[in-house]
């Protein structure tokens, strides 16, 4: 791996940190969140060397691992996986490809604006689509499982909620 | 006599379930405009509605939520059904503390109810808690300093990224409260901190401008606010979903038109 991908994986980790500072965050959980930063990009740069080419699919599996990292963090800490998934998910975030197509604007240029702006959107896309993907799978299981434990049909099973809050139910 | 007194007596006790039942309705609105404010998803803040009102022996409690307004009808048994609404004004501003601290509570009431009035007070002691400005000042400066490494910048490229970050914060906390709207803020904030840019650079020609434009508008872009739109629509609050859209799309939008105005206006002068 080369110098400038070390940097970009410790910067995006200090990068998921300082929005969790931004968010208020507990202290507590600042370094998960870094390590889901970090994760999430190892997931990015691995994928678009080796695997896919392009924007899109790379970005939809970091997201995804990012997001099964969020959720695993919500049941060990007992805390909403929002929390998690924000923060770290800030290192896929498209503001290079905005910026460049701000620049493309400037320079009067509409065909490299427009090609920033689509790119700009399937970043955005990738990281809705993983999470997505994702988080259904992750309710999928909690709903198996819950039918499995309890012998009742897996109805009106929220997502993310621990077992302590099931039982006031 | 007695029998008077005793309806006396009755009719005190009505008053207070009464009282009670007004209570529980303005906690639970107090409880949902937090969550909200906070960050949380609609789903979340309305099924924990659900959960505290079933908790307090609510016979049927509905709860319907969009980013700016709450409707509860709460039935609790023998009583008339009653209605509040609470149309929310405040722009979300996430703060996870808050969040943990009021899912705890709610929690924690659905075990163990509280008075009602007590759990208002608790609500909006932690509601009120401001949130650490010494942490978010250090946050602004770190991501984007470190956002403009991340995206190829150099050591002298991060501190001034960091220091228009800190200048970001400062206009966030001092000319937010002044301003009609988020999106007015947005403006202003990618504007002026796209100035200060231009004018860094000119001083310093050496910066790369590119790369602390980018540093910042990590800090900028809405993707907190677009994440928890999909959130919405994906669990099934797809009217709140799309109202949220629209508002990360327009703060994108207002964004992109704050840098291009500076840059424009600044970038060939300096």
């Amino acid at each position: 791996m080369e110098k400038q991908q070390i940097i970009q994986l410790l910067s995006g980790a200090a990068g998921s940190f300082g929005f969790g500072l931004i968010f208020n965050l507990r202290k507590k959980y600042l370094p998960l969140v870094a390590a889901g930063g970090f994760l999430g990009w190892l997931v990015y740069l691995l994928c678009s060397r080796y695997v896919w080419e392009g924007v899109f699919l790379p970005t939809l599996a970091a997201s995804f691992a990012t997001a099964i990292f969020a959720e695993v963090l919500a049941r060990v800490c007992h805390a909403p996986s929002t929390l998690f998934f924000l923060t770290a998910v800030i290192p896929l975030v498209p503001g290079r490809t905005l910026y460049y197509c701000i620049d493309a604007l400037v320079q009067n240029e509409q065909e490299q604006a427009q090609r920033y702006g689509t790119e700009t959107f399937l970043y955005a896309l990738a990281i809705a689509a993983g999470m997505a993907i994702a988080w259904t799978l992750c309710d999928f299981s909690r709903r198996i499982g819950k039918a499995g434990g309890t012998g009742s049909s897996g109805k009106s099973v929220e997502p993310e909620h621990t077992d302590k809050r099931r039982m006031d139910r | 006599m007695a029998s008077a007194q005793q309806a006396a007596e009755i009719e005190v006790t009505e008053i207070r379930k009464k009282q009670e039942t007004d209570n529980l309705v303005r906690a639970l609105l107090d409880m949902g405009e937090a969550m909200i404010g906070s960050g949380a998803e609609i789903y979340r803040a309305e099924d924990t509605l659900r959960r505290i009102a079933k908790a307090y022996g609510a016979s049927d409690c509905e709860v319907f939520i969009i980013t700016s307004s709450i409707v509860i009808t709460l039935e609790l048994p023998q009583e008339h059904p009653r209605t509040r609404t609470r149309r929310i004004r405040k722009p979300v501003e996430n703060d996870f503390t808050k969040l943990e601290d009021l899912n705890e509570l709610s929690r924690e009431v659905c075990v163990r109810p509280i008075p009602a009035q007590q759990l208002r007070q608790r609500t909006s002691a932690i509601a009120g808690t401001g949130a650490q400005r010494r942490g978010q000042f250090l946050g602004y400066i770190l991501a984007s300093a470190a956002f403009c490494l991340f995206f190829t910048g150099n050591l002298l490229d991060a501190l001034a990224a960091g220091v228009v970050g800190a200048f970001l914060f400062w206009m966030q906390i001092c000319v937010g409260p002044f301003c009609m709207n988020s999106v007015v803020l947005q403006f202003l904030c990618s504007f002026f901190s796209g100035i200060m840019i231009c004018i860094l650079h000119g001083v310093f020609p050496s910066l790369q401008m590119a790369k602390i434009m980018i540093g910042d508008i990590m800090l900028l872009i809405p993707g907190a606010s677009f994440t928890n739109s999909i959130r919405d629509v994906l669990l099934g609050d797809t009217l709140s979903g799309i109202v949220r859209f629209v508002e990360a799309l327009l703060l994108a939008a207002v964004l992109t038109v704050g840098f291009l105005a500076a840059i424009l206006l600044f970038g060939r002068i300096f």
